[in-house]
């Protein structure tokens, strides 16, 4: 344990949740301009670009995020990220599944990432529950 | 896992604000270990055991109901 002082939850995690909006309108426009833009349109690929970074500046401000932590909030995300792991591999698989049975097949499975978010939720409510 | 943080920090009259500042971690952090929702790290909890001059096992102790295995 160091003497280090503890950054505030909220400060570090908006920044992590300005990005996760950011990259989530992101993945939205690039949904628009599917119908309207050929792939490999410029457009398209500065979109897909930025989706990537965004994707990539998540990573690194959710790492940077639970560094600052102290242990009992990385407990909580800890526990959140325990549950939406095995979750979203059940969504993931769910999904394929319907899919290959003809339900959903009209999703793109490109965004599936959106969904995912979804298993996330439901494991920081249940940590919230366990340790507010 | 019981413990006596919360009558500690008031015969200090400290607020968890101060307390958390004090041990470096967060005042939620403080507020979930007093009611008792978290079990601090041993570090953590060394690390309060010397703020308040006692010893860990005074300050904590193993609640009987509940399955440590």
């Amino acid at each position: 344990m160091t003497n280090k002082e503890v950054e505030k939850p909220s400060k570090g995690s908006t920044a992590v949740l300005v990005f996760c909006g950011l990259t989530v309108g992101l993945v939205v426009v690039h949904v628009l301009l599917r119908g309207s833009y050929p792939p490999g349109h410029p457009i398209r690929l500065l979109v897909t670009s930025l989706m990537g970074l965004g994707f990539a500046s998540f990573i690194f401000l959710y790492t940077r995020m639970l560094a600052n932590m102290d242990e009992y909030q990385r407990q909580i995300q800890l526990y959140a990220l325990a549950i939406a792991f095995p979750l979203s591999l059940v969504t993931a698989w769910a999904i394929g599944y319907f899919r290959a049975e003809g339900l959903l097949a009209g999703r793109d499975p490109r965004d599936l990432p959106l969904v995912l978010l979804i298993p996330y939720a439901i494991g920081f409510a249940a940590a919230w529950l366990k340790y507010r | 896992m019981k413990n006596r943080l919360k009558v500690l920090r008031a015969e200090q009259n400290w607020t968890q604000e101060e307390l958390a500042q004090r041990v470096g971690v967060s005042r939620q952090a403080i507020n979930a270990i007093e009611t008792e929702k978290y079990d601090p790290s041993l570090p953590l909890a060394i690390k309060l055991g010397k703020l308040f001059g006692k010893p860990v096992e005074e300050m904590f102790a193993l609640d009987e109901n509940t399955d440590h295995g």
